[in-house]
C-alpha cells in the first residue's frame, strides 16, 4: 500500500481561522539580537507576527474561529456529531481539548470528541481523519478544530526560534455530501526516525528529570528542556527529500498540474523552504500564496490560515484547484489535491478572549 | 529549468566554482579553492542554499555536521561530485 487515494462525498462547508489580536514586530528583538534579526527576516520571511497573551491558548483561538462558523450561520451547534481538535499546545495534559471545546461550544452528548496531537503536517492529516468518519452511520457533520500556540514553548532567547512562530487557531465545518463532483486525492507519510529533529524534550512522560535551567548552544541559541528544539538543517534536507516528490506524486495520480493548478498552500514553515519547493514542483511563487511574513509559522493553523487569507476576500471567484501540503514535526507530511470554492473561506478572525472557566488549581 | 539542468557527474571544476560563485553571490572569477569560507557570506542561509543545491545537482544530502566542518571552497568541491 501507499498511503494514498481518493476520498469522496465529503465537503468542506467553511473555514475560519483565529489569530492573537497582538501584533509583535521583529523589530522589538534587535535590543536582544542585534543585526541577526534582519537576516532573520531575509531567510525566514517573517516580519511580525500575532502572539497569544499569557493566558490565552490555541483552544481559545480554535473557539474565537468556531464562534464565528456559529454566528455567521455557516454551522448550527445542534447538528454537529464529532469536534476533533489537533494541536500540540492543548490546554491541559489531560483532558482532551476537544472535551473542553465541546462544552465551551454547547454541543450535543451524541456527539465524538477527540485529540489529534500533530503540529505541522496536522491540518491536512484532520481533513483526513474528519473525511474518514464523516460518512459514517450516525454522522454527517464533523468540527475540525485546532490551533497552536508555539511562542508558549519556544525560548525567548532562542534567536533560531524566538521570532519564528505566531499563534493560531482554527474552525472547519466539513459534511457528508450526497453528490460527489469534489474527490479529495491524499497522499500521506511518516519519517519516525526523525523524531528527534522537532522535539520539546521534557513535560510529558518521558524525560522526566529535565532541566528548567536555561543553558547555552551556541551564540544567541539559549533554551531549556522544556523549550522547543529544531535542527533547522535535518529539517530542511528532510522538506527537500519528501516534500517536493510527495507532491509531485499525489499531482500526477490525481491529474492536477502546475498550470491547471490555481493554488499550491503550504505549510508556512519558511519563505526559503517555501521558495525552494515551489521551484522543485515548478510551481510560480504567484500560486504559492504567503502568510509567514504577517502571521510567522502558526503550526498546525498555517494551512486554514493561508487558504482564508488567500480567498476570503473574493468570495465569488470561481472554485479553486488547490493542493495543500503539510510537513514538519514528526517527521511527517500529508498532501491533499481537491478544490475549493473561495466562499467557505471566513475573514481572519482576531481574538483576545480567554476562557476564565479554564484556569484553576488543585485546592 | 532542470529540463536543461546540467547534473553534477561530468561537470568541470570551472562549472562547479561558477554555481558556488552563483550561490554567494560573488562576482565571476572570484571565488579559488582556497577562499576560507569565513571571508564569504556563509550564515545559515548560504548553508541551506547549499544542501539544496548538493542535492538538486548532485543527488546528496549533506548533513549539518558535515556542514558545519567546512572551512574553505575547497571542502565544498569535494562533495560536489
Amino acid at each position: 500500500m501507499n498511503a494514498a487515494g481518493v476520498m469522496r462525498n465529503v465537503g468542506i462547508r467553511a473555514i475560519s481561522c483565529a489569530v492573537p489580536a497582538h501584533p509583535v514586530e521583529n523589530e522589538q528583538f534587535v535590543g536582544r539580537f542585534g543585526d541577526g534579526v534582519e537576516k532573520f527576516a531575509k531567510m525566514t520571511g517573517v516580519t511580525r507576527r500575532c502572539v497569544a497573551l499569557p493566558d490565552q491558548t490555541a483552544s481559545d483561538l480554535s473557539y474565537a474561529a468556531a464562534k464565528r462558523l456559529f454566528d455567521t450561520g455557516k454551522a448550527v451547534p445542534e447538528e454537529i456529531d464529532a469536534l476533533i481538535f489537533v494541536s500540540q499546545t492543548p490546554d491541559y495534559v489531560l483532558p482532551a481539548t476537544a472535551c473542553v471545546l465541546h462544552h465551551r461550544l454547547r454541543l450535543k452528548k451524541e456527539c465524538l470528541a477527540f485529540d489529534i496531537n500533530l503540529g505541522c503536517s496536522g491540518f491536512v492529516y484532520g481533513l483526513f481523519v474528519a473525511a474518514s468518519i464523516c460518512s459514517r452511520e450516525g454522522i454527517r457533520n464533523v468540527l475540525l478544530c485546532g490551533g497552536d500556540t508555539i511562542s508558549k514553548v519556544v525560548s525567548p532567547m532562542d534567536r533560531s526560534a524566538a521570532m519564528l512562530f505566531g499563534d493560531g487557531g482554527f474552525s472547519t465545518l466539513l459534511s457528508h455530501m450526497g453528490v460527489d463532483d469534489n474527490p479529495w486525492h491524499y497522499l500521506y507519510g511518516t519519517d519516525g526516525a526523525g523524531d528527534k529533529s522537532i522535539i520539546i524534550p521534557s513535560g510529558a512522560q518521558r524525560n522526566k528529570a529535565g532541566s528548567r535551567e536555561v543553558r547555552e548552544f551556541g551564540e544567541g541559541i539559549l533554551r531549556s528542556d522544556y523549550d522547543l528544539y529544531m535542527d533547522g538543517t535535518e529539517v530542511f534536507n528532510f522538506t527537500i527529500s519528501e516534500v517536493p516528490s510527495s507532491i509531485k506524486r499525489l499531482m500526477g495520480n490525481s491529474g492536477f498540474t502546475s498550470d491547471n493548478t490555481d493554488l499550491l498552500v503550504l505549510h508556512q514553515a519558511n519563505l526559503f523552504i517555501l521558495k525552494q519547493i515551489a521551484k522543485m514542483t515548478k510551481f510560480p511563487m504567484e500560486k504559492v500564496p504567503v502568510t509567514i511574513d504577517r502571521f510567522g509559522n502558526t503550526s498546525v493553523s498555517s494551512i486554514p490560515l493561508t487558504l482564508c487569507d488567500a480567498l476570503a476576500s473574493n468570495p465569488d471567484q470561481a472554485t479553486r484547484r488547490v493542493v495543500l501540503a503539510g510537513f514538519g514535526v514528526g517527521l511527517s507530511w500529508g498532501i491533499m489535491a481537491l478544490n475549493v470554492d473561495p466562499g467557505i473561506c471566513l475573514p481572519v478572525v482576531y481574538s483576545n478572549e480567554v476562557y476564565a472557566d479554564g484556569a484553576l488549581r488543585h485546592v | 529549468m532542470s529540463d536543461t539542468l546540467k547534473k553534477g557527474n561530468g561537470m568541470t571544476h570551472e562549472e562547479k566554482i561558477g554555481l558556488l560563485e552563483e550561490m554567494f553571490e560573488a562576482d565571476a572569477g572570484t571565488l579559488k579553492s582556497g577562499t576560507a569560507l569565513d571571508t564569504l557570506q556563509w550564515d545559515s542561509m548560504a548553508m541551506l542554499s547549499l544542501i539544496a543545491l548538493v542535492n538538486e545537482r548532485f543527488g546528496k544530502r549533506l548533513s549539518g555536521v558535515q556542514i558545519k566542518s567546512f572551512k574553505t571552497v575547497q571542502d565544498i568541491l569535494a562533495v560536489m561530485e
